[in-house]
Formats: C-alpha cells, structure tokens, sequence
C-alpha cells in the first residue's frame, strides 16, 4: 500500500515521515526542503507500508518544479491514502490545500501538525467539528515531540487492514475504513471549482493567464471554517499568525498580539537590512574563522590522536603483506589516505555542516534568500537562488536539486550552471586551504577569483537567455531558535553521507599515487611523465605558470573535485604555482556525482555546456593569474 | 474609490488586493509567459487573490523586497512586483470583508 504525506511547504512533513517510519531525512526550517519524493517504511505484520514524502505545495496548480512532483504523486500515482499535513497554526490557509485534495475522491486523514504549539499559544481547534466538516479522520500531531503520531500510524495501519480507522486508533470518524471524502464542490465569491477548473477571478483588474487558476473559493471556504473550528480565549483564531504580527494594524489585525513577543521582536528586527545584514556578515566571518582556525587545530589533534593508530596499520600492512614495493606503498598510503580526511577535511566540513544546519533551522537562510534579493538581482536570479547556492558550500549534488524551488525554467537552468561549475564545496575548500598553506600560497587570489567568476558568468549567462529575472514571491519560513536535535542529526547525515564516499576514494586515491610516484611515473621535474607532454607541457608552463603535474589535477577535477588538491599535495609547488593551481581546481570541471545530477534536472546540454564554461574559466584565470602574480 | 499599488500603499494598513497588471517590456526585454503564470499562482497561493486583505509591513530598504502579510504568513515580494500588484485601502466602496471579521 502507498501513503502519501501532502502538504503545504514548511508544514512538517519529513520530520512526520520521520517520526511514523523511522527513515533519516533532511528537516529545515524554509520552505522547498524537500524537493523530490522521499521514501519510508511502516512494518506490519500484515506487510509493509510505503510512505512518500513530498515537496510541499500550497495548491495542486504547481507553480514550480517541485510543487509539479507533489502534484504528479495525486494525478498520477494515485496513492491509496493521503496523509493531509496541515500546520495547526495556521489552519486558514492550510485548509485551502485540503479542500483541493478532497476533490480528487483519494481516501484521506488529516494530520495536524504542530499542535504542541497549540497547546503552548492556548489556541484549541475543535477535531471532531472539523473532521465533520471536512468528511475525514483528523488527528492532532506533533513530528517535534511525538504526540499523536502513534494513532495517525494506527489510521494508517487500520485503512490498510480495512477495520475501522478512526474507531481503532482514536481518530474522530469511524466507518469501515478511512473513508473517501465526498467530493465537495467549493463555492466562492470567484466561482465554483472543481479538479483544478481554470477561471479567471471576478472582479479582477489586468491581466490573468487563460490556464491560471482561481484558489479563492478554497481559500474563502478553508477561512470559513478555520472561524469555526478555532478557538481560544478572546475569541476566534483566524488567520492567528497575521494579526500576531500585525499589531498596528487596523481592523482584526490589530488584535490578539499573541505569544512569544521576543521571537516577533527579533523577526521584525532582522527584516530591516540594516541590522539583518551585519548579522549575516558576523554569521560568515564567524563560520569562516571558525574553519580557517579549526584546521591545523583539529589537524594536530587529529594527527596525534590517530597516531598509534596510523602506526598499527602501517605495522600491520608490512607484517601480513609479502614484502616489496606495493606492500610499502599501501603500508604508507593506506593510514595516511584515512588521517588527511580525518585531519583536514573532518574540522571544515563539521563547521561549515554546522553552520548551514543553523542557517536552515533558524529560519535565517529562507530570510537571508529574501533579503539577497537585491544581490542576486545583479545576477539576474531571483533571492532564491541563495539557498542553492549557499547549499552548494556543503555538497552541490543537493543544491542542484535545491534549484526547484526557483519559479522558471530559466532560473533553474543559470542557478544549476553556478553551482555546478564555480561554487566549490566545502571539502575542496579545505583541502584547498591545505595546499596553499603547505606552499605559501595566496587564499585571498583563489576568493577574489571564484568571487568574480560567479558574477561573470551569471551575468553571461543572464544576458544569453534575453529575458527579465523572475520576481521574488517568498513566504518568509518564522524565526525560531534552531533545535538542537535537528542541527546534529541532519550534520550527522551529511558528515555520513560523506564519509561513505569520501575515505574509500582517498584511500584509493593516495595509494594509486604513491604507486606512480614510486614508479616514477608522477609528471614533474625529473621524473616521467615530461616525455608524454613535450609541446604541452611547455604550453602548460609557460601559458598557466604550473607544472603539467599540477594541470593534471585539474583534469581529477572531473571524478571528485576534492581529490585534486590530494594530487598537488604530493607535489613540489612554489606559492605562486599553489595559487594558480588552487584557483584552477576550485574552478575546475564539475564533478561526476555534479555531472549526473545535472543531466538529470537540466539534460545533456547543460552538462555539456557547464563543462565548456569550466574550463574556460578555469584555463582563463590559470592564464589572468599567471600573468599577474608575482 | 482609491486604487494605488502595493509599492505605493502605507505600511501597518490593511489593502484589499483587486488584480495585478503585466510588466512592461523593458529594453526589449520581457518576462516569459511561463514564468509570469508562476508568479501569479504563487501570488494566489499566498493570499494575493482578488478580495483577499494584505497588510504591508514596510520595505526592507531600497531595492529591497516588501514584507507584506498576506494570507496569515510573511512573504517577501519584489519591489517591482510590488507596484504591479492594484490594492486598495479596507473600508473604501465596492470592498470586500477582510477575511476573518
């Protein structure tokens, strides 16, 4: 049996696929989180239960990427149950989604998610006149504590079986099983809708598109009964979150200033650039600082640390090895390939991990993507472009994904080629930074350099495509502190996720050259692979300033970005030369897992062109630095 | 009755939404049908449907995008969105209730 969980962005969907399955998946605090359908598990006895995840969407009208995968579970996997998830906080405007889903005659409970804080505002919503209303089970949930999730994992166990949901698990309707709501025909002041009807909104002035379509009988029939099922003292809650944040508003705005007044203090505080800009500044300086300190700290310690271990491996590799020069390269590659990710990568990743954890939880990255509105402007890109790009930092396999949320074609074809191509991730930074401090080289180069080519080529790229950037529309996710829990379980996914690539690939990579530096079959001065390049490698030095060796790890660049800085560790490079090398690394070609993901979302078109752009730019600033460092 | 943009209208007021016009093409440039049909559904999923009440609540700052209340969240809009988007103040004839009264 297939459940699907729907539900608007923000509502809390993966932390409820979470909590009912067991499954380790990515929770944030923004809307467009999840952009793909996610997958979990109830085991019964009876069989398993599959739960999909989706994107949220605020309609079935889908008006990006990802919300279209939402709406493709309904029109076309038809599930056998739907998993309304509903933010119980803000009913009004959830409830016009629920209403939509009803028309589609898909068996369904409601999930009222967040209801803890419900409790903690004193608002109380009245289940069972609202499960009346809506002709299905509705249960109150919370995915952050666990209330409630034991009896929605009943209904969905009792609609499989066919015995009687609501009755068995506490809901508020019992019949034979979870029933197919009736579908209802909603009547507004914009018409009558049904299945998506097109129409154009009475009383509309300008212009509206043939294939639009008019929510507002949804939203005006989910407000009428939000006003009847919401309560707490005072009076009726609707739209409860506006008039909170509202005060000095007119009319019912000006009600109710609600609770939590330092939360709604600091929210309108960061709204204003003034303030919210320097503390994004802090937040960077802080997290670089914290990486740029972290590394030879953490490296030093890490190296002592695993010193007897590395030691232990290198015993016994010579011990159970027959003796020879394959056996003392692995004796020496094997520990030192498992201690360089663990000393250099390891310190970076977990502060910059932490930190975009932090960024996402808060709340922070959906309002700083507001606020950049203005910067990526010059980019062409709608503020949304930040969160991609600032996922990209982390890994940018998901911030390819990330690029759904964004409203075109055309938005999502430039963000995907940025982060594909000149946005390295965390793990090339910090082996990076290893290679220019071994060598002396200049960080502040490399940044300007990837800095300048950011700008560049989304303003190439803006240009070539000819038409205007997409406005910014972004609902604002609310601030709040980030929850620990969440923070350490989604840097523990990605440090996993990781690591499962990473270390095997090291391992390999460092033995694979060590072997060819002992075969002397490593480029550079004096050994042998000067023969393979005569005219090239005179090209390479005198048009780039590095080594062929060196030009080599850019070409890596292709497999895992981050193994090319492994590469020049091994050589013998001046600081100049690390400075170029590095540049051209981090700019290097994009990676295959980068490669897969973008032919996937954007075709073998855009892999082909990002990989044009990548080595134009990374040859160009190989050139430009040559010529201008000292 | 008094018709203004969102970018034109006071902040911490209460707007009744009654459409939105097209951008002009600007140096040859236009925004794509396809995208334009985007911005306008999420606009209608965030609350900015004919009828519906908005409250501003201030511009970030020049070039900045607007915070309005809308639909019982926060969203953040354009500037050059905002004075596309027709309001006009609660209370002036022809309006609508503001949902929730």
């Amino acid at each position: 049996m297939l459940v699907a969980l729907i539900g608007q962005p923000n509502s809390g969907k993966s932390a409820l696929l979470a909590r009912l399955t067991g499954a380790r998946v990515v929770t944030s605090n923004y809307p467009g989180t999840t952009v793909e359908v996610l997958r979990g598990t109830i085991r019964d006895r009876a069989g398993d239960i599959t739960v999909l995840d989706t994107p949220g969407t605020y309609s079935l009208a889908a008006s990006s990427k990802e919300q279209e995968v939402a709406r493709d579970v309904i029109v076309t996997v038809r599930p056998a149950l739907i998993v309304n998830v509903v933010d119980a906080t803000n009913l009004a405007r959830h409830l016009a989604l629920t209403l939509e889903l009803l028309t589609y005659r898909i068996p369904m409970v409601l999930a009222l998610n967040s209801c803890d804080l419900l409790h903690s505002r004193g608002i109380s919503v009245d289940t069972g006149a609202l499960s009346g209303v809506l002709g299905v089970p509705v249960f109150l949930t919370s995915a952050l504590t666990g209330e409630g999730v034991e009896e929605l994992k009943g209904a969905i166990v009792g609609a499989r079986r066919g015995r009687q949901a609501g009755a068995a698990t506490g809901g508020e309707q019992a019949s034979e099983q979870v029933p197919g709501p009736a579908c209802r025909e909603v009547s507004g002041s914009g018409g009558s809708l049904r299945d998506g009807a097109p129409g154009r909104p009475t009383g509309w002035k300008g212009y509206w598109p043939r294939d639009a379509v008019d929510l507002r009988p949804y939203q005006e029939e989910a407000e009428r009964i939000a006003q009847r099922v919401v309560s707490r003292a005072g009076g009726t809650v609707t739209g409860d979150r506006m008039r909170r944040r509202a005060p000095r508003a007119r009319g019912p705005w000006a009600r109710a200033p609600g609770a939590g007044p330092l939360g709604e203090r600091i929210e309108r505080l960061l709204d204003v650039p003034a303030l919210s800009i320097p503390v994004l500044i802090l937040v960077l300086v802080v997290a670089w600082k914290t990486i740029t300190k972290a590394i030879p700290l953490a490296e030093a310690a890490v190296r002592v640390a695993l010193g007897p271990v590395s030691e232990g491996l290198t015993g016994f590799l010579r011990a159970f090895l027959p003796p020879g020069r394959i056996s003392e390269v692995l004796a020496e590659a094997v520990p030192e390939g498992i201690v360089l990710p663990l000393a250099t990568v390891l310190p970076a990743i977990i502060v910059a991990y932490t930190f975009i954890a932090l960024l996402e939880d808060s709340g922070l990255l959906g309002r700083y993507a507001a606020l950049g509105d203005a910067l990526t402007g010059l980019l062409r890109l709608p503020g949304q472009a930040l969160i991609p790009f600032v996922l990209a930092f982390g890994c940018r396999v998901p911030a390819i994904l990330s690029a759904r949320i964004l409203p075109s074609d055309r938005s999502r074809w430039m963000t995907s080629i940025i982060v594909g191509t000149v946005i390295p991730c965390t793990a090339t930074v910090s082996l990076g930074l290893a290679v220019l401090a071994r060598f002396g080289g200049s960080p502040v180069a490399a940044g300007a350099a990837i800095a300048v080519s950011i700008a560049v080529i989304a303003r190439l790229l803006g240009s070539a495509s000819g038409v205007v950037r997409d406005p910014l529309v972004l609902e604002l996710p609310p601030l709040r502190f980030p929850i620990v829990r969440n923070v350490l379980l989604k840097t523990g996914m990605r440090l996993t996720g990781f690591f499962d690539h990473v270390l095997p690939l090291v391992v390999a990579m460092n033995v694979v050259l060590r072997l060819l530096v002992s075969a002397d079959g490593l480029p550079g001065p004096g050994n042998g692979f000067s023969h393979v390049s005569g005219l090239a490698a005179r090209v390479i030095e005198g048009g780039l300033g590095i080594p062929p060796a060196a030009f080599g790890a850019v070409l890596l660049t292709m497999f895992q970005r981050y193994l090319a800085p492994l590469f020049l560790l091994q050589l013998q490079l001046t600081g100049r030369q690390a400075t170029i090398a590095v540049t051209m690394v981090a700019l290097g070609l994009p990676c295959l897992p980068s490669s897969v993901a973008l032919w996937r979302e954007m075709g073998p078109g855009t892999v082909v062109l990002s990989f044009l752009i990548s080595a134009a730019i990374s040859t160009g600033w190989g050139v430009i630095l040559n010529l201008v460092l000292p | 009755m008094s018709i203004l943009t969102l970018g034109g209208a006071a902040p911490f007021r209460s707007y009744v939404v009654i459409g939105i016009a097209r951008p002009r093409d600007r140096r040859g440039e236009t925004i794509s049908d396809a995208s334009w049909r985007n911005t306008l559904i999420r606009l209608a999923e965030l609350g900015f449907s004919p009828g519906r009440t908005v409250v501003k609540t201030g511009s970030a700052g020049p070039g900045c995008p607007v915070i309005v209340l809308a639909g019982g969240s926060r969203t953040a809009i354009s500037p050059g969105l905002c004075d596309l988007i027709l309001v006009r103040p609660v209370g002036n004839a022809g309006g609508a209730a503001e949902p929730g009264t």
